[in-house]
């Protein structure tokens, strides 16, 4: 038969595994089917992988090419130069929802092993988000979809592109009519081009965009205020004054790369003034993690507090706003000192402050930030607008509803989707996968052969945005190209060339469509020379769209009004009717990346759980409701309940949860089904992510979360002493305290002279060292990807995670800051502080002295080196790192690799083996790159020229390296700020990275304030 | 009780207060041929019938031991619970308990020998068994625990393919010397402890089997004065060794937490302490395996109330030590001013591992004040009882000491909880099964406590004393209760020499000096055990081992020191800590362990040389009379080859002496 012998075999366990969900029961699954069965690649494997290797090396002349040489242009070398074995870097773009991100790739004799950012352009700026980096594991997923899948009559039968091509031409011959399209969304212009072409061609053809996760209430809410849809780019670096309403733009936004640089740029305190930042939000994110002015406040109740500032601007300082607003209905019960605050920091900062909203308030409450904006005058300064792409497309939500109805009437005959899984996230009550069964002609194109795949007639292979030939725009119009770094590896297509193929009998090369969109948009250039630049740097320049100046439009903004009239009138949640917010995830996202490893392994920024979602909740709600850390919660809404754990989170808001969406996937691939709870039934087609009247009922069990930090309930002794450690590791103090006293950093901990036993070594040459501004570190885990790329670290999966025996070389440690003696179970107003945390190179490294067989020792240049092959295992080492930044090979965790996966291995890096150590090197093979470089080319090594992985990406530059010898290094000169302390040094360990310490700007509070004098007592000199 | 079978159990308590008053060591009995038939009678006749079913069960726990280091060596450490931060768990917490266990051994065996308690005579050599034992169990540890077995010779500083030595600041690298030097020192000194009693079960012997092992292993002793004189001092000397080894061999694994900053650790009572708590759990341990073993073989005359009298006394002593030293640490962590110190110890008192703390303080320092209470520490039952307990709360020390610190030390965002797995707790079990296995293994086929030397303290092998000589059996008849295989070596027709036994101590010191004054050289006196002034009386000169021992200790101090300037150096110097290169105070220990291990090796091997061991074929051997050299009876030959060896002359002088009738011996 037919049929799909390759993965049936592991899915059908997997569904019983669905009955019986017991941990151990997956362990023997897992051992009964290793994964070496079913993911080898699908022909002769290594032939085929030379033959893919040879193809994107880009030479002529070999017949498996489908691209001819001249098609991909190397950033740094020309092909003919190429050098096997010397990596190579490509400029390409990676999109989600709508919005691309430049990157570069690094290429390595054809394999892509790296994604980084790209410095051209404009929202990568040179650093990529973890998630973007992420993208290489999900190339070589060997869970990928590799083979066409006819589904009909209960039967699955294997097909090629050409039977596929066939089978859909005659489709639309017989019945052209009732054709609807769902695609994401997408900026490609060829995507673009050839929808129009397929919309001219089809008669009556319909083509519709869902995103589960979408900025489009913003784009409404400025439809409101300024009567047509405008797309908002902030730019934080001309302000001074960001208040923040329920949005996360460090982190959340498509240009939160961009955002959190500029953003870094202003905490570097110039002529003692710094930026300041105001967060009003339900639960903690990485933005409100650096605010320094901060409320916990229900998300629903985030535009009464919106209001208030409003109207306080309004009232007190004489601003004047549309009449529309001037008389909000009252939002009584806000605090107080935040509005004032904020109000007057707005008004003082005019012209230089930003209002910004998040995507999951309504439109109305965007459009009231519209108007602050635009009253204070911050339009075209703190941000600007542009025409939105496509201003008559609907909001994604109204689309999968219109589809859906669509659906049900029976006037969708032939629906083509691609990409996207609305079976999984579409909202719950739409029904999307009765309908869609309902539908006689149906296709998938997808990655994975995925949950919608197997509800529809045909299911194609995606190509990787790594594989395909494409383009994009950045969130600001940028036009950013996409090129591939490798032929597909399982003969999958792009979005362009499948619908290229539904409308010609021959399929048009997806690398022409582009290539001719590209040409008519560049009419009267050289085409070849702008082309082969345009691939070169990745962007063009200049094609940012327009900046807009709209005017308010009161009509809109009258119906704003209403609309926040009534939002403001609503009920608080309470005990018994909690408010629940639908979250992204911040590393599956809406569970698209849930088969990608090295994002569920991630440690949540705040939560620091690994492998699931949880339900996070406030400490003072939790104990009112009898929950604990861990319980499990039935969770009612609606006419749904859920089962979930709970994560008590700090700087919740009471009464308020929060849960992630885009786990609980049903056909995710290995890694990814099953993780965690699906909570998208929760969604309704209302379109909104804060479900109120939300009930939770302990059920008496409790689940363990894998978390990579607080791996067990904390007691109250060792409560009381972290607090107490908190402030001696992670320094902080507000800016007035620092202008007052600039060594006050340096007065935190007391200890007796360093003075050692002998005569120190001298270090002449290269010294190397690191800096990590914790004022600029924003917790968005970008490094901690880029690490784990660059150096091969393995995954260990969940519940070695349980067991504490996670591998990140790199990890952000995340303290929630208390007053002394507030309990374990008060904390809600507990603040929130990063530190990464790598190794930092002691130079009387206490793990050197007690390894017996020397397998780590310290090297001229001053790193603490790691010699595996010699490395026995004795884990002295890690007893001995008061970091405990040391890792351990507890098991071989390469084993059940698959081939595929293993393609993404940096072969500069050598691949540990079971029982041995390892740890951060600061990136060895980089540094003795650069020095090979620097010595052929007889000269120095330059400062800035060796970058490590983690600060090559990091978004905010907070992570300095260079050569400490070097007086004017960019490192040795943060050394000497004032700012700058190292951890731990009374110990005489003399670690080679130094912090530099955190400063936070809060509102009105000079000189003595009450964080001051907190402060004082996390100092050791009170010991 | 155990003492209804004999005759009174008046006489069992041989525990009085009164000091002055020397309580016997052996109960009931003066005759030396007593001890050898209790003691030979635990391996000669049927074995009772609970060894086999304890044995069943010992062997199959080694089962479980080889079967959970087979899983772990083939799948990884991460069978085991261990994580960061505590990356040592149950094997090194193993180890440390295990070493500290066989510390008993050598401490009762050496440093009571120093201090010439008598007292320790019957219990030595099954406390240093005991110690081998524990000390193969503990040696197992740290070799399964490193991630890389099949790596694990790196340690030792041999050539290997890496081109590279160890690191001798580690040390862990002390560790690796110090736990082989004590476990070499440890068998030598039992191994040479045990040669005359071996000889015993030799003359013994009723199978052939039995009399070729023992014979090779016995290597030819024949109870010659002059071997018993180098034999001594051989003996001495190894005491004298071993008496610093086992302080330093605790010591040095103190060091493994001493020498490293984790707080918990980094402390200078660590040594004193460990060595104090080592001797306290060994002691435990000896009393937890003496009670039933005297029980079941019948031993209650050999090993008396009075001794474990004694070693409860120790116990409470080295208990409130260990007591001392925990409120000691306390009291540092908190006068230190070190924050991460006090917490440290804050935490193991009401932290997470809480529990295992109080375990720890209840058994270690509560349980042993009992002994305080005379009625107490001479009942088996408590005694029993309270020695596991003892066990028990040293395992959870060591448990403290490793788990609780490394769980909690300098970063909040590492803290972590560790939990054994089953296959630990498992491969825990199991080393109790590889430790019974052997320990069974042992009292049924070696002499369990040293005859010679209890035979050595008894009132009739004192010169003088009253008592002597009460022993006039008849020689057949105890030969019919024990029969003895005749000597089967090549016999020429020639005579070796002459032949006399006396049946009593002081009868063969006047001999003797009756034939050194007639001014023979080639003669020899046999006894059964050490017979003191017997030197004098046959005038031999003070032995030259000590210079032996001298010279091969030095040569052990420089081979130490050489080797590691010349591995860390010279030869591949290599920079850590930022440390020096090459520094004495760091090559101490090292240099330490060398010299008390060649020193050890040379006053045996120099014991042997001298005394012209093993000859296993000797003439003397081949006279049925003289298997009695090595039980009860003293002899005194004198050969053929002596220049004034006259056939009439001789025989009669010997016939003067006052033994039995001179016997032909032939070559």
């Amino acid at each position: 038969m037919p049929s799909l012998t390759d993965t049936t075999g592991a899915r059908y366990w997997r569904s019983l595994d669905e009955l019986a969900r017991t941990p151990e029961f997956r362990e023997a699954v897992r051992r009964e089917f290793p994964d070496d069965e079913w993911d080898r690649l699908p022909p002769a494997t290594r032939r085929q992988f030379l033959r893919v290797m040879g193809a994107s090396l880009g030479l002529a002349g070999l017949t498996a090419c489908r691209w001819p040489k001249e098609e991909i242009v190397p950033f740094a070398h020309r092909p003919e130069e190429r050098i096997p074995g010397v990596p190579q870097q490509f400029a390409t773009s990676l999109e989600l929802a709508g919005a691309a991100l430049g990157v570069l790739v690094t290429s390595y004799d054809g394999r892509p092993i790296m994604v980084e950012g790209n410095p051209e352009h404009p929202d990568s700026l040179g650093a990529a988000t973890a998630v973007a980096q992420a993208a290489i594991l999900g190339l070589y997923d060997p869970d990928r979809s590799r083979r066409i899948v006819l589904r009909e009559a209960g039967q699955e039968y294997v097909k090629d592109w050409d039977e596929f091509a066939s089978d859909a031409a005659r489709r639309f011959v017989e019945s052209a009519e009732g054709v609807a399209v769902l695609s994401e969304a997408s900026s490609s212009p060829s995507l673009l081009a050839v929808k129009q072409r397929f919309l001219e061609t089809v008669p009556g053809a319909r083509w519709y965009e869902y995103e589960p996760i979408s900025r489009d209430n913003e784009r409404e809410g400025l439809r409101l205020a300024h009567g047509r849809p405008l797309r908002l780019i902030p730019h934080v670096d001309r302000t001074r004054v960001v208040a923040c309403f329920d949005v996360d733009p460090l982190f959340e936004h498509p240009s939160a790369v961009r955002l959190a640089r500029q953003f870094a740029a202003l905490r570097e305190p110039r002529d003692g003034a710094m930026s300041r930042l105001y967060v009003a939000e339900s639960s903690y994110t990485l933005t409100g993690g650096r605010a320094d002015g901060r409320i916990a406040v229900q998300a629903s109740e985030v535009a009464a507090v919106l209001a208030a500032v409003a109207a306080r601007i309004a009232a007190d300082y004489g601003i004047g706003l549309p009449d529309a607003l001037v008389d909000l209905p009252g939002a009584g019960g806000v605090d107080g000192d935040f509005v004032a605050a904020v109000a007057a920091d707005l008004v003082a900062h005019r012209g230089a402050g930003l209002v910004m909203v998040g995507p999951r308030q309504a439109p109305e409450v965007h459009a009231l930030a519209a108007a602050l904006n635009h009253a204070l005058g911050n339009v075209g300064i703190g941000l600007t607008y542009a025409e939105d792409p496509d201003p008559d497309r609907p909001p994604h939500a109204a689309a999968i509803v219109e589809l859906t109805s669509a659906m049900r009437d029976g006037s969708v005959n032939t629906l083509v989707i691609l990409g996207g899984n609305p079976v999984y996230d579409a909202p719950a009550d739409l029904e999307f996968a009765e309908h869609l069964s309902g539908v006689p002609y149906t296709v998938h194109l997808s990655l994975h052969d995925d949950e919608t795949s197997r509800r529809c007639r045909w299911h194609l292979p995606r190509a990787h945005q790594l594989e395909e030939w494409g383009d994009g725009r950045a969130w600001d119009g940028t036009w950013t190209c996409r090129q591939p770094l490798i032929e597909p590896l399982y003969g999958g297509r792009s979005a362009v060339e499948v619908v290229t193929t539904l409308l010609e009998p021959e399929p048009v090369r997806g690398h022409d469509v582009v290539r001719e969109v590209a040409r008519a948009a560049a009419p009267g250039v050289d085409f070849e020379r702008f082309w082969r630049q345009a691939l070169h740097d990745g962007i063009v320049p200049g094609t940012a769209w327009p900046e807009q100046r709209p005017e308010l439009y009161g009509p809109g903004l009258a119906r704003a009004r209403e609309g926040l009239a009534e939002i403001v009138r609503q009920e608080r949640a309470s005990a018994n009717a909690l408010e629940l917010v639908l979250v992204a995830d911040a590393k599956v996202y809406d569970g698209r990346f849930a088969n990608n490893g090295w994002l569920q392994e991630l440690p949540d920024a705040i939560t620091k759980v690994t492998w699931d979602n949880a339900l996070t909740i406030a400490p003072t709600t939790a104990r009112e409701l009898g929950i604990a850390d861990g319980d499990v919660v039935e969770l009612s809404a609606v006419d749904v309940s859920l089962e979930l754990p709970v994560y008590v989170l700090p700087g919740t808001a009471p009464f308020s949860c929060a849960v992630s969406v885009g786990y609980g996937r049903a056909a995710a691939g290995s890694v990814g089904t099953g993780v965690g709870v699906d909570t998208f039934p929760l969604r309704r087609s209302t379109g909104t992510d804060i479900i109120r009247g939300v009930n939770l009922r302990p059920t008496g069990r409790r689940y363990r979360l894998a978390t990579t930090q607080d791996h067990h309930a904390i007691d109250t002794l060792g409560f009381a002493e972290r607090n107490f450690r908190i402030g001696n590791l992670v320094r902080e103090a507000t800016l007035d305290a620092y202008l007052a006293d600039p060594e006050l950093f340096h007065h935190m901990d007391h200890h007796p002279p360093l003075e050692q036993l002998w005569k120190a070594h001298t270090y002449e040459g290269e010294q190397w060292g690191m800096a990590i501004d914790l004022n600029a570190c924003t917790g968005c885990n970008a490094c901690v990807v880029a690490c784990q790329a660059e150096n091969n670290i393995p995954l260990v999966g969940r519940q070695q995670v349980i067991n504490q025996r996670e591998m990140h070389w790199l990890r952000i440690d995340r303290y929630f800051k208390t007053p002394p003696g507030v309990a374990p179970d008060q904390v809600d107003g507990a603040e929130m502080v990063f530190q990464p945390m790598t190794c930092v190179h002691c130079e009387n490294a206490p793990c050197e002295q007690v390894c017996p067989v020397a397998a780590t020792q310290h090297t001229p240049d001053g790193l603490n080196a790691m010699a595996y092959n010699r490395c026995i295992g004795t884990r002295y080492c890690s007893n001995n790192c008061p970091f405990k930044v040391r890792r351990f090979n507890f098991f071989n965790y390469h084993k059940t690799l698959a081939d595929v996966s293993k393609m993404q291995f940096n072969p500069e890096v050598t691949v540990r083996s079971r029982g041995v150590m390892e740890k951060c090197t600061f990136c060895v093979q980089r540094i003795q790159s650069v020095r090979i470089q620097a010595r052929n080319d007889r000269r120095p090594i330059r400062d800035g020229e060796v970058v490590p992985a983690c600060a090559q990406t990091c978004p905010s530059r907070a992570i300095a390296f260079g050569n400490l010898n070097d007086p004017e290094s960019e490192v040795s000169k943060l050394r000497g700020s004032h700012r700058a302390y190292a951890t731990l040094v009374e110990l005489n360990i003399r670690p080679r990275t130094h912090y530099l310490a955190r400063l936070s700007n809060p509102a009105g509070r000079s000189g003595q304030d009450d964080r001051q004098s907190e402060h004082g007592s996390h100092g050791k000199e009170s010991a | 009780m155990a003492t209804s079978t004999l005759d009174s159990t008046v006489m069992l308590d041989n525990t009085a207060d009164d000091p002055t008053r020397r309580a016997p060591l052996v109960l009931n009995h003066t005759e030396f041929g007593f001890v050898t038939d209790t003691v030979c009678g635990v391996v000669e006749r049927k074995t009772p019938k609970i060894w086999y079913p304890a044995f069943a069960i010992a062997v199959t726990l080694t089962g479980v031991l080889f079967a959970m280091v087979a899983y772990l060596v083939t799948t990884g450490i991460g069978v085991w619970g261990l994580q960061i931060p505590v990356a040592w768990g149950y094997a090194i917490v193993n180890f440390v308990f295990w070493v500290g266990i066989g510390h008993a051994g050598t401490l009762i065996s050496a440093i009571l020998f120093l201090l010439r308690q008598k007292w320790r005579t019957s219990i030595n050599r099954f406390a240093e068994a005991m110690t081998i034992f524990a000390v193969v169990c503990a040696g197992l540890f740290p070799g399964i625990h490193v991630g890389r077995v099949w790596l694990a010779y790196w340690l030792a500083p041999i050539p290997n393919q890496m081109q590279m030595w160890p690191n001798f600041r580690s040390p862990l690298l002390w560790d690796v010397f110090a736990v082989g030097t004590y476990a070499t020192v440890s068998l030598l000194f039992w191994y040479m402890g045990m040669l005359p009693d071996l000889a015993t079960l030799r003359d013994r012997a009723t199978t052939r089997v039995r009399w070729f092992f023992y014979g090779l292993l016995s290597l030819g002793w024949r109870s010659s004065n002059r071997h018993w004189h180098r034999f001594e001092m051989a003996y001495l000397l190894l005491a004298a060794l071993a008496t610093p080894l086992v302080l330093s061999v605790h010591s040095v694994v103190s060091f493994d937490f001493a020498v490293s900053i984790v707080p918990g650790w980094h402390t200078t009572i660590f040594p004193p302490y460990f060595v104090a708590g080592a001797i306290f759990s060994g002691f435990a341990m000896v009393v937890t395996l003496v009670i039933p073993t005297r029980y079941f073989f019948k031993l209650q005359e050999i090993i008396t109330l009075r001794h474990l009298e004694n070693m409860s006394k120790i116990m409470l002593a080295t208990g409130m030590m260990v007591g001392l030293a925990y409120s000691t640490e306390f009291f540092v962590a908190w006068y230190s001013g070190n924050a991460y110190e006090a917490f440290t110890f804050l935490n193991r008192a009401f932290g997470p591992y809480a529990w295992a703390y109080w375990i720890m303080v209840s058994c270690n320092v509560l349980v042993p004040q009992i002994f305080w209470i005379k009625k107490m520490r001479t009942n088996m039952l408590v005694m029993w009882i309270a020695s596991i307990l003892i066990n028990v709360g040293m395992w959870f020390e060591r448990f403290v000491i490793v788990v609780s610190s490394l769980s909690r030390d300098y970063f909040p965002s590492s803290w972590g909880y560790y939990k054994p797995s089953i296959v630990d707790v498992l491969t825990f079990v199991g080393s109790f099964g590889l430790f019974f296995t052997l320990f069974l293994l042992f009292i049924r086929f070696l002499p369990m406590i040293g005859m010679a030397e209890v035979k050595g303290v008894m009132p009739a092998a004192l010169h003088g004393e009253p008592g002597h000589g009460d022993y006039h059996g008849d020689i057949v008849d105890i030969r019919k209760r024990r029969g003895g295989l005749e000597w089967t070596g090549v016999r020429l027709s020639d005579v070796f020499g002459y032949l006399v036994s006396f049946d009593n101590v002081d009868d063969l010191l006047a001999g003797a000096a009756k034939v050194r004054d007639a001014g023979y050289t080639k003669w020899d006196a046999h006894s059964p055990f050490v017979v003191h002034g017997l030197d004098r009386a046959m005038g031999i000169r003070p032995t030259r081992l000590p210079y032996v021992v001298f010279a091969a200790g030095l040569t052990g101090a420089i081979f130490g020191v050489l080797l590691q300037w010349f591995t860390n150096a010279f030869d591949y110097p290599f920079m850590v800590s930022g440390k020096p290169i090459f520094s004495l105070p760091a090559n101490i220990p090292v240099a330490f362990e060398t010299t008390i291990l060649f020193a050890a090796i040379g006053a045996l091997l120099g014991m042997l040389v001298f005394n012209g061991l093993p000859q296993l074929s000797h003439s003397l051997h081949a006279n049925r009379n003289f298997k009695r050299a090595t039980d009860d009876r003293f002899y005194i030959s004198i050969e053929a080859g002596d220049p004034l060896f006259d056939a009439a002359e001789t025989r009669a002088l010997l016939e003067s002496l006052g033994g039995s009738s001179v016997e032909e011996v032939e070559a």
